[in-house]
């Protein structure tokens, strides 16, 4: 990878992954979650999707994680922008399979962990 | 045939087994004869004997084997306690037998029996049942169907006299019936002296044409329509009763009879007697056919009846054929036959029908009368006892011949209730058996109504002029109440209730419903409550009373115990009487909610549950505490041999002086009680000695000839002394006591003997100062040896002591002060006394007599209900002008700082919405405590306890305590506290009536709390069938938690606050966070009681302490708990995983057997207390060494070992855990450790030691969405 340091995956919901999004740049380590709706074998190539807005995650170099379509998995990875369409992909690094996870209170949780994370960032500033 | 062995008799009675034997052990039958095809072993017979019984068949022989021996009458040769039965001789030795297909051609021929059933007896030897048998003599058997021979009743040594002119009539016609052999004394001709001549009468219907032909008899158009009785008179002719008695029914002969005229009641009556030329012509054997179910044929009142015995009870004199029928066989003159044994099929001819209906269910009885004949039709295949007479006539036997048949049914059933009663502490047996029948009498008589009562007319009475003679005018309907014992009671309702649940399984299971599945009401099931009332049940239970070793008054008998609640009692409690309960509530506590809801199956009691309480196997999958609540004055003594005791009693009174002393306080037991307390044995309760003493003038005489029955004690008997007062008296009033008040005494003793005789009231004299002046306040305590009198105590009662030099007020001391601790002595007796005061003593006519404060405040409330009955030993009438006197002493304990009724704005209001109101209202707050001790009044009142709640509260020094919603005056009234052991009564809960005493006020409206000092009496339980819970509002107001007994927060956190001395602890904050289990550190498993009638309650063993090593994510502790907290750490109220252990030798697949908990107790139970520990030094090695302790002297198994340490793999395994911990000092641990004995070792780990208040198991998403919650809102 061109990053040599890598950065934390920030935690994210689909309905923010919009191409004037802030996320919404190559090479972006991000945290995303939602539904497995489909899989292809050959190119190991997934689709996740939540709250209506979908992604497709590259899991070629994923080992131990089984893919089941219907059920809700995690992915931490970096954004790729495809240029011939502008078209995301997340080269996943890891994943896991979080099925059961609330994720309504996921959602506040993410919002809830921004808000305190800028919290700091401020009181880091004042610093 | 060939190959069979012949038997001699002498073999089988030596061998002394039961054994069943045939001529061949295949069924060849197509070689017998038509006739014997036809009988079939019985042992082979298809079964409708719906046995649930669980007898033992009869062992066959290996081998063929036949018997061969001749049959003969009864003789002296051979002494049978049945009298009357066939012998069986093969010439070496003679036993009794029965015979199947008996003709009379057999009685002294040679037969072989071909299929048989050998039973041991113990007086003859044996007793030999022929099933097939043929004659020996071939040639016999060609003219056996030819019909009749004649055979003479008298040997034909004697010629026969055809001369003799008198006997020459003859009877012929069909056998009816045949009475029990009687003897009559009669002048002999020859000696004139009297001698006793035994004989017996036969009914027969008989053909009026004058000649009898022989060959006529048979299938000839004679009509039998006119009624004959012949009397078999003789010693010789009488042997030949069993022969008759197989005839009933058949067509018979008897020729060579005499007429004689009778006179019966003044009725004259013409008799055929038996001469010494009479001559028997048996019928030729018509094919009958084989029956297998019960057969009935009635005529009018009486009929016959084919049926199976099912058992036999109380030496044979309470048969049981099928469900619900009973064969009575009371008459003592009446032959019963060996052979009626449970599972033979036998015919009762003439018998009575008696439908009864019962209080407890309808019964149809069977009586037998002096016409009634049992033959065996099939004899029983089950190795069963015989039936052997016993001769004895006693009291009991001539008692309940003289009873209509349902009441005879009815004392029978009486009598086999005390028969497991240990009611005598007699040695012998026989003298046992003989006061109990004595018992048994006693108490039926005072039962039975006069008109059950039935005049016997004697054997030629009831046999001849049966219909006239009232045999058959029974009373059909009986209001008498079914006496059983405790077990079976018990028994019956744990049967009912099972029946119950299955069927609510069942539907719920129908419905697909998963809600009620049991493990849902298991974790609350101290909760529901059902009570039942004594009317509905119709049952009275006979019991002593004792003091269990836990403290609770329990009823009990031989065959079990039963807790019980009561009012009032005699304080003359004698551990040896028997007490007659019969007004009662029943209590179930422990419902599963469902139940509560099901109308509960009035199933009738079955009989057969008294006579034969073998218990049933049942599942026992609910586990229902059940308890007596018994109402005023039910507790009656029943009539014992107790007429030595009452004049012992008086003679206590003779002369006495007493102490007289009012109970005003009891303090709680502190058995097992309070950690921070020394351990005290003794009870204390606070008395008033009042500062007078009653000198009685009972004299000898007085004391020899006493008043009997209670009622007789109103005015009539009365002597109507004129009382004296003193003159003084009006002046001191109320102010000082009086020298002298004379007053009349009422000594009830302990059954109905009542005394009533002059004594006098006079100024306490102590030894130094004199008089005493003013009533003193002591305390006295009760060594345990003492606790029945504890026990018996009632607070407001005033109770008379003995004064003496040595009684418990005046030994080693001059005088009575305030606040004198007085020991109890055990010898010491204690009367309870009551007072009412003559409204005008010089009224010369009416005596108004009335109570000012009742001695056993219960009584004052219920007069309404019931009579309001005196129910102390003693009452005394006083002069009215003392009335003012002894208000003063016997002032209202139970309306102190009352709370006050509600305000005038709330009257509109009904009680009903108020409580709702209050029902509705959010959990109960704990009043919040400003400071160090709480202070306030006491206060005592009495109220209807309408709900407890577990109190969900974060204050920490009342948490794990609970809220009492009690109604007072129609508002709700709210007491905290702990309910510990100590306080937690039998019947406690919604619905009881209870008074509490000296409870602290908290300065709020209408809450109380419950101090260490408080008492809480029972004084009734509402019967309730739980429908009043169906409103959900108050379903979960209504919900006791459960309150384990011993449970408790060690003092330092959570006690009552009043022994709180650390409660101001600020630091000692609960902190609640989320908990994974990483170990377990140290486990204390003990059981909970050694009262084994306690250990069928559920987790019948405690934790009194765990320790577990415990992660709540950012730091470990050891966190400490004990009881139901522990329980849930170990996870034990979940099913047992079978996968984790090889548990096949722990679980049986049995419902409500599968729970950890269930196999630990097993474990608990046998060695007592069990103490492991995990010594390791890191947490990750705990598991290297475990030591496991215990206390008992048995070895732990290996598998036990095994279970106990995959406890803590169980526990680890486990969920989050929210617990409330708080930390724990040296003090506190050092605390623990001495009340425990163990060493808590609590520094090794280097962990903070914190307290587990409140374990709960944790929803991380609720926890989760609370979580951001509360940060939202920060």
């Amino acid at each position: 990878m061109a990053n040599s340091q890598m950065e934390p995956g920030a935690p994210i919901t689909l309905q923010e992954l919009y191409p004037s999004s802030p996320f919404y740049k190559e090479a972006v380590s991000l945290r995303v979650t939602g539904m497995l709706r489909g899989y292809s074998v050959e190119t190991a190539i997934g689709v996740i999707e939540d709250g209506g807005k979908s992604l497709r995650i590259n899991t070629q170099n994923l080992r131990d994680v089984s893919f089941r379509v219907g059920s809700i998995y995690q992915f931490i990875g970096e954004l790729h922008i495809e240029q011939s369409n502008n078209e995301a992909i997340l080269q996943a690094r890891t994943g896991r399979n979080v099925d059961g996870i609330d994720m309504n209170l996921y959602r506040k949780t993410v919002e809830l962990l921004r808000q305190f994370l800028k919290e700091e960032g401020n009181s880091n500033m004042v610093e | 045939m060939e190959n069979a062995t012949i038997l001699t008799i002498k073999e089988l009675v030596n061998k002394g087994r039961a054994v069943t034997g045939a001529s061949s052990l295949f069924s060849s039958a197509a070689s017998h004869s038509s006739s014997e095809s036809s009988s079939k072993n019985p042992n082979s017979r298809p079964g409708s004997f719906d046995s649930d019984l669980t007898c033992k068949f009869l062992a066959p022989l290996s081998h063929p084997a036949v018997i061969v021996g001749t049959i003969s009458l009864p003789s002296k040769t051979l002494i049978c306690p049945n009298r009357y039965c066939f012998r069986f001789s093969d010439g070496d030795l003679t036993i009794c037998c029965d015979i199947l297909r008996f003709e009379i051609r057999a009685i002294g021929s040679k037969i072989c029996v071909l299929s048989w059933n050998f039973l041991p007896m113990k007086h003859c030897g044996g007793f030999l049942e022929i099933i097939k048998w043929k004659f020996m003599d071939t040639g016999n058997l060609l003219s056996r169907c030819s019909g009749i021979g004649s055979f003479p009743l008298f040997p034909s040594l004697f010629p026969s006299r055809n001369g003799d002119r008198k006997s020459r009539y003859c009877v012929h016609g069909v056998l009816e019936s045949i009475s029990p052999v009687s003897v009559v004394s009669c002048m002999d001709g020859e000696s004139s002296d009297s001698v006793n001549l035994p004989g017996f009468l036969v009914h027969v219907m008989a053909c009026e044409c004058k000649a009898y032909s022989q060959n006529a008899a048979v299938g000839c158009s004679h009509a039998f329509e006119k009624s004959a009785f012949v009397y078999f008179c003789g010693l010789v002719v009488t042997s030949w009763h069993p022969a008759i008695r197989k005839l009933v029914g058949r067509n018979v002969a008897l020729s060579g009879l005499k007429k004689k005229m009778i006179y019966v009641r003044g009725d004259s009556l013409l008799v055929f007697v038996t001469t010494e030329s009479s001559v028997l012509h048996p019928p030729c054997i018509s094919k009958k056919q084989i029956v297998l179910k019960t057969v009935v044929d009635r005529r009018g009142n009486c009929g016959s009846y084919l049926g199976f015995v099912k058992g036999v009870y109380l030496k044979g004199k309470l048969v049981e054929m099928d469900e619900d029928v009973w064969l009575l066989l009371t008459d003592q003159i009446l032959n019963r036959s060996h052979s009626i044994r449970t599972g033979s099929l036998i015919c009762i001819r003439n018998v009575h029908f008696v439908n009864t209906k019962f209080s407890w269910g309808e019964v149809l009885i069977l009586g037998a009368c002096f016409k009634t004949s049992i033959t065996v039709e099939f004899f029983s295949p089950f190795e069963t006892s015989c039936l052997v007479d016993s001769c004895r006539q006693n009291s009991l036997s001539r008692f309940i011949e003289s009873l209509s048949f349902p009441a005879r049914f009815w004392a029978l059933l009486v009598r086999s209730c005390l028969q497991k009663f240990n009611g005598i502490p007699s040695e012998k047996e026989i003298l046992r058996s003989c006061q109990k029948d004595e018992l048994t009498k006693m108490y039926a008589e005072s039962q039975i109504p006069s008109f059950m009562f039935q005049p016997r007319g004697g054997i030629f009475t009831e046999f001849c002029m049966h219909e006239s003679c009232g045999c058959n005018s029974e009373a059909h309907d009986c209001n008498l109440k079914l006496v059983m014992s405790i077990s079976s009671f018990v028994q019956h309702y744990k049967v009912m209730l099972n029946e119950l649940l299955s069927q609510i399984n069942k539907n719920s299971s129908a419905n697909n419903c998963l809600s009620h599945s049991s493990s849902t009401w298991k974790r609350d099931n101290h909760t529901n409550t059902k009570t039942l009332g004594s009317d509905d049940i119709g049952v009275i239970l006979l019991g002593k009373l004792k003091i269990s070793s836990s403290g609770r008054l329990q009823l009990h008998d031989r065959t079990s115990s039963i807790d019980v609640l009561t009012p009032d009692l005699l304080s003359d409690r004698n551990a040896h009487r028997i007490f007659e309960v019969s007004d009662y509530n029943l209590i179930m506590e422990g419902l599963p909610e469902s139940m509560l809801h099901m109308p509960f199956l009035h199933n009738s009691l079955r009989c057969r549950n008294v006579v034969n309480p073998t218990p049933l196997a049942i599942e026992n999958t609910l586990t229902v505490r059940f308890s007596l609540s018994l109402g005023t004055g039910s507790c009656k003594q029943v009539y014992g041999h107790h007429s030595l005791d009452w004049r012992h009693d008086l003679n206590e009174f003779k002369g006495g002086r007493f102490h007289l002393f009012r109970l005003t306080h009891k303090f709680p037991m502190l058995k097992n009680g309070h950690p921070g307390m020394p351990d005290c044995t003794s009870v204390f309760v606070e008395a008033i000695v009042l500062p007078l003493e009653l000198i009685c003038s009972v004299t000898e005489e007085d004391a020899a000839a006493p008043y009997f029955g209670e009622h007789d004690t109103s005015q009539e008997i009365r002597p109507h002394k004129r009382c004296k007062t003193n003159n003084g008296l009006q002046r001191e009033r109320a102010l000082s006591v009086p020298h002298e008040i004379s007053c009349q005494m009422t000594i009830r003793c302990a059954s109905s003997h009542c005394l009533v005789s002059a004594a006098t009231l006079s100024n306490l004299k102590e030894k130094k100062s004199g008089n005493m002046l003013s009533a003193k306040r002591v305390l006295l305590e009760f060594i345990p040896e003492c606790s029945n009198y504890y026990q018996a105590l009632q607070i407001g009662g005033c109770y008379l002591m003995k004064h003496g030099t040595n009684d418990s007020f005046c030994a080693g001391r001059s005088g009575i002060s305030n606040n004198d601790k007085i020991s109890f002595r055990p010898e010491t007796r204690l009367w309870s006394v009551e007072f009412s005061f003559d409204e005008d003593l010089t009224h010369d006519g009416s005596v108004d007599v009335y109570p000012l404060v009742s001695s056993q405040p219960s009584l004052v409330e219920k007069q309404h209900v019931s009579s309001p009955q005196p129910c102390s030993d003693v009452s005394l009438l006083l002069p009215y002008d003392a009335k003012g006197l002894f208000s003063v002493f016997l002032k209202n304990l139970e309306e102190l700082n009352k709370p006050y009724a509600a305000g005038k704005n709330n009257n509109n209001t009904s009680c009903c919405t108020h409580l709702e109101t209050i029902m509705q209202a959010e959990p109960s707050l704990v009043p919040p405590s400003n400071s160090l001790f709480p202070e306030g009044n006491l206060a005592s009142f009495r109220g209807d306890v309408v709900a407890v709640d577990a109190v969900t509260s974060s204050v920490v020094d009342v948490s794990s305590s609970y809220c009492i919603n009690v109604l007072v005056n129609h508002q709700i009234v709210k007491i905290f506290g702990p309910l510990r052991r100590h306080s937690y009564l039998t019947g406690f809960g919604p619905g009881a009536s209870a008074t509490f005493y000296r409870i602290l006020g908290t300065g709020e409206e209408n809450r109380f709390v419950l101090t260490s000092a408080s008492f809480i009496k029972i004084n009734s339980r509402k019967a309730s069938d739980g429908r009043q819970l169906e409103k959900p509002a108050h379903q979960a107001a209504l919900c006791l938690p459960k309150v384990t007994p011993q449970e408790y927060v060690p003092c330092m956190l959570a006690g009552p606050p009043a022994c709180n001395s650390f409660s101001g602890n600020k630091d000692n904050q609960q902190i609640k966070s989320a908990c994974k289990v990483l170990s377990v550190y140290l486990l204390v498993l003990q059981t909970r009681s050694d009262d084994p009638s306690e250990n069928e309650c559920r987790n019948n063993f405690d934790i009194p302490l765990a320790g577990f090593v415990v992660d709540d994510g950012s730091s470990v502790y050891l966190c400490w708990t004990s009881g139901e907290r522990a329980f849930t750490i170990l996870r034990l109220h979940e099913a047992l995983p079978e996968e984790d252990i090889d548990v096949a030798q722990w679980t049986k697949r049995d419902s409500g057997r599968e729970t950890t908990a269930y196999h630990l107790e097993q474990i608990v139970r046998v060695h007592k207390r069990i103490v492991m520990k995990c010594n390791g030094s890191q947490i990750d090695t705990l598991f290297r060494d475990i030591t496991v302790a215990v206390t008992s002297d048995q070895l732990l198994a290996k598998s036990e070992d095994t279970f106990l340490k995959w406890l803590i793999p169980n526990a680890i395994s486990g969920p989050l855990w929210e617990v409330a911990r708080s930390s724990m000092d040296m003090k506190m641990i050092a605390h623990l450790e001495r009340e425990q004995c163990v060493e808590m070792d609590t520094s090794r780990l280097n962990l903070q030691n914190v307290w587990g208040n409140e374990v709960s198991q944790v929803d991380p998403l609720v926890r989760a969405w609370s979580l951001l919650q509360g940060l939202l809102n920060s």
